[in-house]
């Protein structure tokens, strides 16, 4: 392989080194290095699937075009889960008969909680794409296993003292959820972080029990009606999805915008204003897991918006584009360090290795091989002057590893 | 009080859904599977007709009938080269070609419109609310109930009155006798089952501004509206319609006397109801 | 003729599923378990419909019911009597749908008895979904595989395709325990009360009895293939109940063919062939799927077992074939 100053650059920044161990894996030159993707696409899940296998497909067009792992080139091989854990079983089973060692598994924990345990069995590193659930680091644990994405307690803890910081004067909140209990999780630590920091301050906040809707409802109006009544000014929503935009829609008519001076949407981002463009609520917060604008001079960042805008032509990519695309880089990028396919020495390379990936540094807690990135929060809203009807107002970040749970590997957290 | 307003506008917005569910079980004695989906189609045709934000009430309820329309002409289509073909083997065989149709029309959702969720507003006019006697009520929740009670009146004014519902009354009770006195049975059935489906797509069309479009959109009123039908007497439109409201009714008492178990109640009622009236509220009718 | 080609087909294909691990990749295993697992669920429901007449909406709930007392057993470290446990489950699940029978079968019949099971089904999903003691939605992982022993024999089931054979064996006492079930009395006393119930009242049978005991039958055997199922999967979900479950075997019933006692089974491992062989085309899955399944129904209404009954009495005897064939067009349950 031929080097030059210019080719250097952008290989680096891809994080790949074609140039780390150039000789060690001469043996496997021409022969592709598989990644198996197991992610949801059938059913509701589909949507963050989709992200998911275009964030992924974009990791590997980039790392090819810059070579390859050690002059190999990437080949993703993408099956269903169907939703279901045996789905994801049977696509795992299907893609280690073949011989397939390196995996990124994503949406769904209990799909991930159903593959985790034959890891060990099939000699597989895997990277979890995006998951959020304790259990995955805590009692599930499993040390073949890297969660490349946030915690509860870290992004929703984080959201709380956020909230705290920059609302001191709203001293009492509204909280609503679907009646999932992963969603209770996101609703507490919101809670604790909000609570914390108030306390900190020396001031104090009352947060209401949150108020139930079932999960995949139609009509929302009574549940309106109960919060609006409580006289919160300010609101924490974890529905997801339909359900969260149904829920701001039916919600605008009893003049949600006038009721509450600060509105909080779990991890919805960008979806609800995409779909309600001119009738956003007039300011939104939420969580991002990625955002573009935000990683100014991260060239990676740059280079997979770019390359998203291209395949999709959406200027607002989901937080999975990034966290997906991440993922493959830490596999590639572990490959490539360790010159080797072998779970043994695949682990402590991810445990040491700091690739830069469009999220930033991507490092995992040594311990339960947690991550802990940066937490990104977005305030967008209505805006008759842009185009699109919205734009944002506001980003704000924290430390991710200042929020980051206690490590209880194997057990779980109290 | 306000969640009796709100029962309503749910049983409403449940019997838009559950109208043309029970007319084809009227009809065809089929419990349609792909009903939720041609109610999602219509609701995807009319967003597509309105944009995000309708002009007017006129042109939610314009689009609305185009909706209808098409997915009336859809339900042709599937009466023609699906359910007909089967008609004359065991019923069940309608279950399992309904729900392949379901299938297939989800799959064709996900291609044309994608992913993505989708938002149409309520147009102007009843975008806000309204005060009646104190009361906060959104007045878009008036339409519904509005829309609701028109529908029902239309239909039951056409099966029970009209020249035209006594005509599929005879074909749906017996159709060979209907055929000797000189009815075009096909021609009839095939015009009541698109009436039917086309329920399903003005449905979808009226209560667009009501929720998010999403490919997962059939599911959430397909059980509801099993549940209405069933609870209403299978095939009776009256029963429907006073089931659809008492299901909304137990709705709303469900968050105000539950509110920890949301959802829960409809299902426990369903199940105590058909414990005691086996054959729903009004008995089964063959229209 | 018929039953002679019938019979070494399906020898064929019993002798290819025992020796699959041997020659397929282990996802194709995996699936292959599984489908013998829903394929056994999918005969016990066809007892209840094929040859009782009843349409239950919510077999889901009692698979259900035995993945969880198999999960919850196996973790409260009951392994060594493995299949006591299967036994139990069994037992747990003929009781419930026994509850269910009494208070319900006298009532209800036909579609309002198909909604009763769905809403009682889904009552069930959403209370496990809740309860934190059984893992709430994300439900119980990492189930072992426990030793299986009978009498001095001991196998331990943990280990390569283990338990993947002793399903093959367990799957196989089931499917035969149901076909002794659906030929002797029982069945053909069934059969008579669903081809015309007052008849058979008149004649003396006491027509409640006989549906509530298959009833609780087709509840158990559904509940019992839920307890071959934990283990396997390894993990137990509230969705493992859910209403695409309950659709499960009535799917595979009606694509197979009702009227065949094996119709159940060839629609299971079609379904999954379909499946399996589609895999890669992600993302038009359920346009597929539909589409397979509406070409199957329209070009044979009788399910598949029909269609291949009739080819095979064509290919036996033509003229005759032909005769019988317009005169059995509606029944259901062939002898």
């Amino acid at each position: 392989m031929r080097l030059n100053r210019r080719h250097f650059l952008t290989t680096s920044a891809a994080g790949v080194g074609a140039l780390a161990m150039p000789g060690i894996l001469r043996a496997q030159q021409g022969e592709a290095v598989r990644i198996g993707l197991i992610t949801t696409l059938s059913g509701p899940g589909q949507l963050y699937g989709n992200y998911i296998k275009d964030g992924c497909e974009i990791a590997v067009e980039r790392l090819n075009a810059a070579g390859g792992v050690n002059g190999a080139k990437i080949e993703l091989v993408v099956r269903d889960d169907k939703n279901s854990p045996e789905g994801a079983v049977t696509a795992f089973r299907e893609l280690t008969g073949n011989g397939i060692k390196l995996f990124a598994q994503g949406t769904f924990t209990a799909n991930l909680l159903g593959t985790l345990p034959l890891l060990e069995e099939a000699d597989v590193t895997m990277v979890m794409v995006g998951a959020s659930a304790l259990a995955l680091t805590h009692e599930a644990f499993n040390p073949r296993a890297f969660r490349l994405g946030f915690s509860s307690p870290m992004c929703f803890g984080g959201y709380g003292t956020l909230m705290a910081q920059k609302h001191p004067e709203i001293e009492k909140w509204a909280t609503l959820r679907s009646d999932v209990t992963a969603l209770a999780d996101i609703t507490n630590a919101f809670t604790k972080g909000l609570k914390a920091e108030t306390e900190k301050a020396g001031r104090k906040v009352e947060v209401l029990d949150p108020v139930l809707v079932p999960y995949g409802g139609a009509d929302f109006r009574n549940q309106i009606s109960n919060i609006i009544g409580s006289g919160a000014p300010g609101l924490f929503n974890v529905l997801q999805g339909a359900d969260a935009i149904s829920y701001y829609k039916q919600a605008r008519t009893f003049g949600l915008d006038e009721k509450f001076k600060v509105l909080c949407d779990s991890a919805n981002e960008f979806a609800i204003a995409k779909a309600m463009g001119a009738n956003t609520p007039a300011s939104l917060w939420s969580w991002t897991g990625w955002y573009p604008a935000a990683n100014k001079g991260n060239p990676v960042s740059d280079e997979v918006h770019k390359a998203y805008i291209k395949l999709r032509g959406d200027e607002y990519p989901n937080w999975y584009i990034g966290v997906s695309h991440d993922s493959i880089l830490t596999i590639a990028n572990a490959v490539a360090k360790a010159g080797s396919l072998d779970a043994a020495k695949l682990i402590p390379t991810i445990e040491t290795e700091t690739p830069q990936g469009a999220l930033g540094k991507i490092q995992f807690r040594k311990e339960d091989h947690g991550f802990a990135g940066d937490l990104t929060y977005i305030r967008f809203g209505r805006d008759d002057k842009n185009a699109n009807g919205w734009s944002v107002f506001e980003t704000a970040q924290l430390p991710g590893a200042e929020f980051l749970e206690k490590a209880t590997p194997g057990s779980k957290l109290n | 009080m306000f969640t009796l307003v709100n029962g309503l506008t749910t049983g409403m917005a449940v019997f838009l859904v559950a109208a043309g569910l029970t007319l084809v079980f009227g009809i065809m004695r089929i419990l349609n599977f792909a009903h939720g989906a041609f109610f999602m189609i219509g609701a995807y045709v009319a967003s597509s007709l309105v944009g995000s934000a309708p002009r007017s009430v006129l042109a939610l309820v314009a689009a609305a009938v185009v909706a209808a329309l098409v997915v009336g002409v859809l339900g042709i289509v599937v009466q023609r080269f699906v359910l007909r073909r089967i008609q004359h083997v065991d019923e069940h065989y309608m279950l399992i070609a309904t729900f392949a149709v379901m299938l297939v029309c989800v799959g064709f959702v996900k291609l044309v419109w994608g992913l993505e969720f989708l938002s149409v507003d309520p147009p102007p006019g009843i975008d806000t609310g309204v005060d009646i006697f104190g009361l906060f009520v959104p007045s878009f929740s008036l339409f519904i109930i509005g829309s609701g009670i028109v529908v029902f009146l239309v239909l039951d004014f056409v099966i029970h009155r009209a020249w035209a519902g006594k005509m599929i009354t005879a074909i749906a009770r017996d159709g060979w006798m209907a055929e000797l006195l000189g009815i075009n049975v096909p021609a009839g059935i095939m015009a009541a089952v698109g009436g039917s489906f086309a329920l399903a797509g003005l449905a979808g069309g009226l209560l667009l501004p009501n929720q998010t479009l999403s490919p997962a959109l059939g599911d959430t009123f397909l059980l509801l509206a099993f549940i209405t039908v069933v609870i209403g007497g299978l095939g009776n439109v009256r029963g429907a319609f006073i089931a659809a409201i008492l299901l909304g009714l137990i709705d709303g008492l469900n968050t105000m006397f539950l509110p920890a178990y949301p959802g829960v109640a409809v299902y426990v009622g369903m199940v105590a109801f058909l414990l005691m009236w086996p054959n729903g509220i009004l008995g089964e009718s063959r229209l | 003729m018929n039953r002679t080609i019938s019979g070494a087909l399906l020898a064929v294909l019993a002798a290819a599923l025992v020796l699959l691990p041997f020659w397929a990749n282990s996802g194709l295993v995996f699936l292959a378990g599984t489908t013998m697992v829903v394929a056994v669920f999918a005969l016990s429901w066809n007892l209840l419909f094929g040859y009782a007449g009843l349409a239950s909406f919510g077999s889901g709930g009692l698979f259900s019911i035995g993945a969880y007392t198999m999960a919850v057993t196996l973790r409260g470290g009951y392994e060594g009597q493995f299949l006591l446990l299967i036994a139990l489950s069994t037992a747990i699940g003929g009781a419930v749908a026994f509850a269910i029978g009494v208070v319900a079968l006298r009532r209800s019949t036909g579609i309002f008895l198909a909604i009763l099971t769905l809403a009682l089904a889904e009552l069930l999903r959403i209370t496990l979904a809740k309860i934190h003691w059984l893992g709430a939605e994300d439900g119980i992982p990492s189930i072992v595989r426990p030793k299986a022993s009978i009498g001095v024999a001991t196998v331990d089931l943990a280990q390569g395709n283990h338990y993947y054979w002793f399903l093959c064996v367990a799957c196989a006492l089931l499917v035969a325990l149901c076909w002794w079930i659906a030929h002797g009395r029982f069945g053909r006393t069934l059969r008579t009360i669903r081809l015309d119930t007052e008849r058979a009242a008149f004649m003396g049978v006491d027509t409640h009895r006989y549906r509530l005991v298959a009833f609780t039958i087709s509840g158990a055997i559904a509940a019992c293939a839920g307890s071959l199922f934990a283990p396997w999967a390894q993990i137990v979900t509230p969705d493992i109940g859910n209403m695409m479950r309950s659709t499960q075997p009535i799917l595979f019933t009606l694509l197979g063919g009702a009227s065949s006692f094996w119709g159940p089974m060839i629609g299971a491992f079609l379904f999954s062939a379909i499946e399996f062989s589609t895999r890669t085309l992600v993302g038009i899955q359920e346009i597929i799927t539909g589409g397979i399944l509406l070409g199957v129904v329209l070009l044979f209404p009788t399910g598949v077992a029909g269609a291949w009954n009739a080819l095979v009495a064509r290919l036996a005897d033509p003229y005759r074939a032909e005769a019988k064939a317009k005169a059995t067009t509606l029944r259901p349950v062939k002898e």
